[in-house]
C-alpha cells in the first residue's frame, strides 16, 4: 500500500514512475512545492491521485480527500435539484459553446477526459491515465474501458480522437480553436488500441490541462456526432441523461442507472435547469425557492446570499480576473514611472474588500494567480504608496496630474471597480473619466483597430479563470499577443515567456515565472487588482454541489434532503 | 370623449359612400397596413445593421480565433450583404417562412409561437383583472362625483398610473413574494403544471400592469358614467321612474364600457411596452423579453419576427376596438 | 404611447396638485442644481461600511460601495432632470416642425411624413428606445436624441392635426394671397395658432420622459455608471433588498415622486391653460 510508505521509502516510488513525475517528487521534497502545487503538478503529467495522495501522506502523513464542497454530513439518495442557468446565448453545442449557460447544461451529460478540479488538480474521467513522451510532444492517453455513451454504444478512442480533430478543425467555428492554437492541429490526434496518441505542434508540458474540462469544449461527443441533433439526446457519458429542453425556459436530466462509475454514482433522481436572462432573478429566484442552487454569480448580486444563515455559500479561489491595460504606446503612459504611480495609488486591499468582500486574493499586476501552479509566491506583493506615486508623477513632470479616461464594459463588479479606480486617481490629482459600455460594443470585433477594449487609452477587461496562465500571459501581454490592449512590446518578457512554455522543469517554469512577475511589476503595463473566487450559494437542504470556476456546474456527487 | 388613437388607422371622415368609394373605404387601410409593415421591417432590418460587432464574434465570444468566427458567420449566411439578407427574409415571408434564429438556431415560428403564446396568457390576465375593476372604480367614483370618494380613486388612479412598472413589481415582490410569501417570484411555472398553477404564477406578473391601466381606464369609465348621467336618455329613464340599479346597469355601464372598450387598442400598444419590463422582472419568456434577448444578441431574424409581430397586433389591436366600440355605441351602429 | 390621461377627461387633481406638484419638482430641482454642494460625496464609498442601516452620518444609509445614499438620490435627480426635459424639447421640436410640414403640404409628404410616424407608433416606445440604444450604446446623448425622436412622433400627429385645421382658415388665405413663402406663412402664421396644444402635449410628454427614462436606466440601457441615477440605482441594488432596502426604496420613492409631480403640474398647467 502506497500511502504507508515512509518518507525514505520514496526512492521506491521514484523507481515507478517517469522522470517527470519522478522530477516533482523531488520538487516536493526539496520544499519547493507546495501540496496543492505538487498534486496539481503530479496529476497533469499523469499520476493517480491515490499515487499522488500516497506520496504526499509519505511525506506528511495526511491524505487529502476528494470530499466535494459543501458535504458536511451524510447525503440522502433521491429528489430533485433545481439550478439557476442563465439563458443560453447561443445554439447548444459543445464544439462552439462560449456561454455559461450552454455549458451548464451540457455537462450534466457529457463528461472529459479529465476534470480540473479546483483542489486537486485534474481526475481522471474518460482517460484512466496519461503520459508524455521524453519531450512533451508526443501525449498518450489511455480511454477508459467499459464507459458507454447513453444510447449503449461503447466509448472507443476514435470517439475521443473525432472528438479532438473536431475542435482542432477551423472549417468547424470550433470554440477551442484559440486554446489549441499553436498546440494541437487538425489530425494531431490518432488511436491507437485503447490510446489515444496526442502529436503537438511543439512540446507543451500543460497539454492534459488543454484536454481537459479546463478547455470547456472538449466534452467527449461520439464520432456520429451531428450538431443539429444535440439537442435532442444531449448524447454523452456522464451521470445524468437527457429528459428534456426547452429553449429559453430550461432543460431536465434523470440519473443514469448505468453511469460507468460505480465508485461516484450519482445521488439525485432529478436535475432541473431553469433559465434566466440575467443573474439578479436567479438570485431571487433562490431567496423565492424558485430554484435550489445558483452558480457562477456575481458577488454585487448575490451579496444578500451570502449575509443570508438559510442558504450556504459556495467560494472556490480561482484565477478569474480583471486586467486594467495602460497603452505603453501613448502618452502619457509612454512612462512607466506614470504607470507605476497609478498602480500604487490603488489600495486593494479596501478595493477587495469593499467589491467583493474578500471574497478573492490580491492581484500584483500580473496574470499570474495565486491558483496557478508556477506562480512565485516569493514576489513582494504591490501595496497603496501614496507619497511613492506622487513622488514617481513628479519625476515624470506630471506632478499637477493629468486626464485620463478608463473604458470598461458593463460586467459584473467592472464599472465599480473602474470608480475605485477612479477615485484612487484622484488622490495622486489624476483625474479619470470613465467609459462604461455594453459588452457587446466594448469588445467590438475583439481585434486592433475595431474594439474600444483593444484600442483605448486605458480599458478594463474581464479574464476568465485559467488552471494554467499560458494563454492569458501570452495574448495579453506578448509584444504579438491579440489582446494586448496595452501595446506592451517588451522583448525581455517575449523571451522569459518563450522560455517558460518550453521548459518542462517545475523549478524553472517556476523562475521563468517570477522573471516575468518581477518584470511587471517595475514595468506596470496592467493593474491586476485581484482575482475573483468563483461564487454560488445554495438552499441549507443541498450538499455536495462541486463548482467549477471554468464554469462547469457538477452536481454529479449534490444531494438534497 | 376624446381618447386619441396613436397608430390606428386612419378614420375616413366623408359619409355616405357611393360604392367605388366603398371599394376604397375598405382597401385603403389594408393596403397602408401593408405599407406599415414594409417600412417597419426594413427599419428594423437595417436599422439592426448598425448594432454593434457582428453575430458571429458574439456568439462565440471575445476570445474565440477569428478563424472559428468566419467559420459561423459563413455558417449562418451574415457574410453576405445586407440586401440579399433582407430580400431573402421577405422572400421566406411571402412563403410563410419565419426564418431561423441566428444565435439559437431555432425556427422563428417555434419560438415566436411559444413566447406570443405566454405573452397573450399575462396581457389577457392583466386585462381580465383590470377591466371590471376600473369599470366599478369609474362608475363608483362618477356615482360619488367631487365626495373625497371620487377623489381618492382617481387620485391614487392617476398616481399609479404613472408610476414606472419596474417601481410596482419591485414593491410587488417585495411584499407579496419575499416578504409576505403568497406569490411565486417568477412567472414560469414548472413544466408540466395545470392551468390552475399557471394562472397562480401570472397574478405577481400581472399586477404591475394592472396598476398602471387602472388609473386611465377608471378616468375614462367615470367620464363615460357622467355623459350617461348627464344625458337626456338618463333623464328620460329617471322620469319614467325606472329603478336606479337597472339605470346604471343599462344605461350608465354601456356609456361607461364604451370609451374604456375603445382605448384598449392603444392601452394594448402600452400593455405591450409595459411586458417587456415586467417579463424581464419576473423571468417570463414572452414576446418583450424575446425581443429584448435578441437585440442584445443581435439576432436579426428573430429580432425581425419579434418586432413585426409587436407591430401587427398593435395595428390589429387598434382596428379591432374600433370596430368593437362601434358595436357598442348604437349612434354608431346606427350609421 | 398615450398621452391622454390629461386630456380624456379632466377631473382629479385640484389646484391644490398643482401645489403640491410643484412643491416636489421645486424640491428635486433645488437637489439637480445644488447638487454636491448640498451633501457629501456620492462617489466615494466606503468600504467597510457597506449596505449600513441609516446612522447619523448616513441618514439614509450606504450602498454596496458604502457610497452614502442620501448624497447619491440627492445628485442623482440631476440626470433625469437635464435628460428628460432635453429629450421632451428634442421631440416637441422635431415633432412640431414635422407636424407643421406634413398639416400644411399634404400630398405626398404628407403621406411620407405620416406613414414613418404611424410605423414608430406601432410598436411600443420601450422596444423601439431598446433597439436605437443598443444600436448606438447608451450615453446621455444617445437616450436625449432616442428619447427625443420617439416623442417627436405623437408630437408631430398633434401638430399635424391642429395645423389641417388652420390651414383652410382666412388668415392663412390671407398670406398666400400676399404671396408670402411657405416657411414664413408656417412659422409667423400658423405657428402661433397652434401653439397651445403643442405646448400641452410638451407637458404631457415631459412625465412620460421620466417615466421612459428610469425604465431604460433600469433595463441597463440608459445613463451609465457611476452616475447616482435612480433606475441605475434600482437596477444595481435590487438584488440586495434583503441585506438592505434603503439603496433600493430610496430611489423608487424618488422616481414615484419625481413623476407625479411633474403629471400634476402638467395637469395642473393644462387646465389653466384651458380655463
Amino acid at each position: 500500500m502506497l500511502w504507508r510508505v515512509g518518507t525514505r521509502r520514496l526512492d521506491g516510488v521514484r523507481s515507478q514512475v517517469s522522470a517527470a513525475e519522478g522530477h516533482v517528487i523531488d520538487e516536493l521534497l526539496a520544499g519547493r512545492l507546495g501540496r496543492r502545487e505538487f498534486l496539481r503538478r503530479a496529476t497533469v503529467l499523469g499520476m493517480s491521485i491515490p499515487l499522488a495522495g500516497g506520496i504526499l501522506a509519505a511525506c506528511s502523513g495526511a491524505v487529502p480527500g476528494e470530499a466535494p464542497a459543501g458535504a458536511v454530513g451524510p447525503q440522502q439518495a433521491g429528489g430533485t435539484l433545481r439550478n439557476a442557468v442563465n439563458t443560453p446565448t447561443a445554439a447548444i453545442n459543445p464544439v462552439t459553446v462560449a456561454d455559461n449557460g450552454g455549458l451548464v447544461t451540457m455537462c450534466q451529460t457529457g463528461e472529459y477526459l479529465a476534470y480540473t478540479d479546483a483542489s486537486t488538480g485534474l481526475r481522471p474521467v474518460l482517460a484512466e491515465k496519461w503520459a508524455p513522451d521524453a519531450t512533451g510532444k508526443i501525449w498518450t492517453f489511455d480511454i477508459r474501458q467499459g464507459v458507454t455513451f447513453h444510447n449503449g454504444a461503447p466509448l472507443t478512442a476514435a470517439d475521443v480522437v473525432a472528438t479532438f480533430n473536431r475542435l482542432a478543425d477551423p472549417a468547424n467555428g470550433s470554440n477551442a480553436l484559440s486554446v489549441f492554437k499553436g498546440v494541437l492541429s487538425k489530425g494531431g490526434a490518432r488511436a491507437q488500441g485503447n490510446q489515444v496518441v496526442f502529436t503537438l505542434d511543439r512540446p507543451n508540458v500543460n497539454f492534459p490541462y488543454l484536454a481537459s474540462s479546463q478547455n470547456y469544449n472538449a466534452i467527449i461527443l461520439p464520432a456520429s456526432y451531428d450538431p443539429t441533433k444535440y439537442t435532442t439526446d444531449f448524447m454523452g457519458t456522464g451521470p445524468f441523461t437527457f429528459s428534456s429542453y426547452t429553449p429559453g425556459v430550461g432543460a431536465a436530466f434523470v440519473k443514469n442507472p448505468t453511469y460507468w462509475d460505480t465508485s461516484r454514482p450519482p445521488f439525485l433522481d432529478r436535475v432541473e435547469l431553469k433559465y434566466y436572462s440575467d443573474l439578479p432573478p436567479q438570485v431571487v429566484a433562490l431567496q423565492g425557492n424558485e430554484v435550489d442552487v445558483v452558480s457562477g454569480i456575481s458577488y454585487s448580486a448575490g451579496r444578500g446570499l451570502f449575509t443570508d444563515p438559510n442558504f450556504t455559500a459556495l467560494y472556490v479561489p480561482s484565477s478569474y480576473t480583471r486586467q486594467l491595460s495602460m497603452r505603453c504606446d501613448q502618452a502619457p503612459f509612454t512612462d512607466p514611472r506614470v504607470r507605476q504611480a497609478l498602480a500604487l495609488a490603488l489600495d486593494r486591499p479596501a478595493a477587495l474588500k469593499g467589491l467583493l468582500d474578500d471574497k478573492g486574493d490580491l492581484g500584483d499586476d500580473s496574470p499570474f494567480g495565486p491558483t496557478q501552479p508556477a506562480t512565485d509566491k516569493t514576489v513582494p506583493q504591490r501595496a497603496q504608496d501614496l507619497a511613492k506615486a506622487k513622488q514617481l508623477l513628479s519625476a515624470a513632470g506630471l506632478a499637477a496630474g493629468f486626464d485620463a479616461t478608463i473604458a470598461a464594459p458593463r460586467v459584473q463588479e467592472i464599472p465599480d471597480l473602474a470608480v475605485t479606480l477612479q477615485n484612487a486617481a484622484k488622490e495622486v490629482g489624476v483625474r479619470l473619466a470613465l467609459n462604461i459600455q455594453a459588452p457587446n460594443d466594448y469588445y467590438g470585433n475583439a481585434t486592433f483597430g475595431a474594439s474600444p477594449w483593444l484600442d483605448s487609452q486605458m480599458s478594463l477587461v474581464d479574464y476568465g479563470h485559467r488552471s494554467v496562465p499560458d494563454v492569458i500571459a501570452n495574448a495579453s501581454l506578448r509584444s504579438d499577443g491579440v489582446w494586448n490592449a496595452a501595446h506592451y512590446k517588451s522583448p525581455a518578457y517575449d523571451a522569459l515567456f518563450d522560455d517558460y512554455t518550453s521548459q518542462l522543469d517545475v523549478q524553472k517554469q517556476k523562475d521563468a515565472v517570477g522573471k516575468m512577475q518581477r518584470l511587471l511589476l517595475d514595468d506596470t503595463p496592467i493593474i491586476v487588482p485581484y482575482f475573483l473566487n468563483w461564487l454560488g450559494a445554495t438552499k441549507k437542504s443541498v450538499q455536495g454541489v462541486n463548482l467549477n470556476p471554468t464554469g462547469q456546474l457538477d452536481v454529479s456527487r449534490a444531494s438534497i434532503a | 370623449m376624446t381618447a386619441v388613437s396613436l397608430g390606428g388607422p386612419p378614420r375616413l371622415a366623408d359619409p355616405g359612400p357611393p360604392p367605388r368609394r366603398l371599394l376604397r373605404r375598405l382597401l385603403r387601410p389594408v393596403v397602408l397596413f401593408v405599407i406599415n409593415l414594409l417600412l417597419l421591417s426594413a427599419l428594423v432590418f437595417f436599422g439592426a445593421e448598425v448594432l454593434p460587432g457582428n453575430i458571429g464574434r458574439l456568439l462565440l465570444g471575445r476570445t474565440a480565433d477569428p478563424r472559428s468566427v468566419d467559420v459561423l458567420n459563413h455558417e449562418l449566411g451574415t457574410d453576405r450583404p445586407i440586401v440579399v439578407r433582407y430580400l431573402s427574409f421577405l422572400d421566406g415571408l411571402l412563403h410563410g417562412d419565419l426564418g431561423t434564429s441566428l444565435a439559437l438556431r431555432q425556427p422563428n415560428s417555434d419560438l415566436l409561437g411559444a413566447a406570443l403564446l405566454n405573452s397573450v396568457k399575462l396581457a389577457a390576465l392583466a386585462f381580465v383583472i383590470v377591466v371590471p375593476l376600473a369599470l366599478l372604480g369609474g362608475v363608483v367614483a362618477a356615482l360619488r362625483r367631487d365626495t373625497w370618494v371620487d377623489r381618492t380613486i382617481i387620485g391614487i388612479g392617476v398616481a399609479l398610473t404613472v408610476l414606472p412598472e419596474f417601481v410596482t413589481g419591485l414593491i410587488l415582490i417585495l411584499v407579496l413574494s419575499l416578504g409576505l410569501k403568497l406569490f411565486p417570484v417568477t412567472a414560469t411555472p414548472p413544466p408540466g403544471s395545470g392551468a390552475l398553477t399557471q394562472l397562480y404564477y401570472l397574478v405577481l406578473p400581472a399586477l404591475p400592469l394592472v396598476i398602471v391601466l387602472f388609473g386611465y381606464l377608471a378616468k375614462l369609465a367615470r367620464a363615460g358614467t357622467i355623459t350617461a348621467l348627464d344625458s337626456d336618455y338618463h333623464r328620460t329613464a329617471v322620469l319614467k321612474g325606472l329603478p336606479g340599479r337597472v339605470i346604471v346597469t343599462r344605461h350608465v355601464l354601456r356609456n361607461a364600457l364604451l370609451p374604456t372598450v375603445s382605448v384598449l387598442g392603444t392601452q394594448a400598444g402600452y400593455l405591450i411596452g409595459g411586458l417587456v419590463v415586467v417579463e424581464i422582472l419576473f423571468n417570463y419568456r414572452g414576446i418583450g423579453s424575446l425581443i429584448f434577448m435578441a437585440a442584445q444578441s443581435k439576432d436579426i431574424p428573430l429580432l425581425e419576427v419579434g418586432v413585426l409581430t409587436v407591430g401587427v397586433a398593435y395595428m390589429l389591436l387598434s382596428a379591432l376596438s374600433d370596430v368593437v366600440a362601434g358595436l357598442l355605441d348604437p349612434r354608431v351602429r346606427s350609421r | 404611447m398615450t398621452p391622454d390621461v390629461t386630456r380624456a377627461v379632466r377631473v382629479g387633481p385640484r389646484p391644490i396638485g398643482l401645489v403640491v406638484g410643484a412643491v416636489i419638482l421645486a424640491i428635486w430641482v433645488i437637489c439637480a442644481i445644488g447638487g454636491e454642494h448640498l451633501v457629501q460625496d456620492p462617489y466615494v464609498g466606503d468600504s467597510f461600511a457597506t449596505l449600513a442601516p441609516p446612522s447619523a452620518q448616513h441618514w439614509l444609509g450606504t450602498d454596496r460601495l458604502g457610497r452614502d445614499v442620501f448624497a447619491r438620490v440627492v445628485v442623482g435627480a440631476r440626470s433625469i432632470l437635464l435628460v428628460a426635459p432635453a429629450a421632451t424639447l428634442i421631440g416637441t421640436v422635431i415633432g412640431t416642425a414635422l407636424g407643421l410640414v406634413a398639416g400644411y403640404a399634404a400630398g405626398i409628404v404628407d403621406d411620407i411624413i405620416s406613414r414613418l410616424i404611424a410605423v414608430v407608433l406601432s410598436v411600443p416606445v420601450v422596444i423601439v428606445a431598446l433597439l436605437a440604444l443598443v444600436a448606438l450604446g447608451p450615453s446621455n446623448f444617445t437616450v436625449i436624441g432616442v428619447i427625443g425622436f420617439i416623442f417627436s412622433a405623437p408630437i408631430a400627429r398633434t401638430v399635424r392635426a391642429a395645423v389641417r385645421v388652420e390651414r383652410d382658415k382666412d388668415y392663412v388665405e390671407a398670406a398666400r394671397l400676399r404671396r408670402e413663402p411657405g416657411v414664413l406663412i408656417l412659422v409667423s402664421e400658423i405657428l402661433p395658432n397652434v401653439l397651445g396644444p403643442v405646448l400641452t402635449e410638451a407637458t404631457v410628454r415631459l412625465g412620460y420622459a421620466v417615466f421612459f427614462i428610469a425604465t431604460l436606466s433600469f433595463l441597463g440601457f440608459g445613463i451609465q455608471p457611476p452616475s447616482p441615477d435612480w433606475g441605475l440605482a434600482i437596477y444595481e441594488n435590487y438584488t440586495l433588498i434583503r441585506a438592505s432596502a434603503w439603496p433600493v426604496i430610496v430611489p423608487a420613492v424618488a422616481i414615484a415622486s419625481l413623476v407625479v409631480s411633474v403629471h400634476l403640474v402638467a395637469e395642473g398647467l393644462v387646465r389653466r391653460s384651458e380655463r
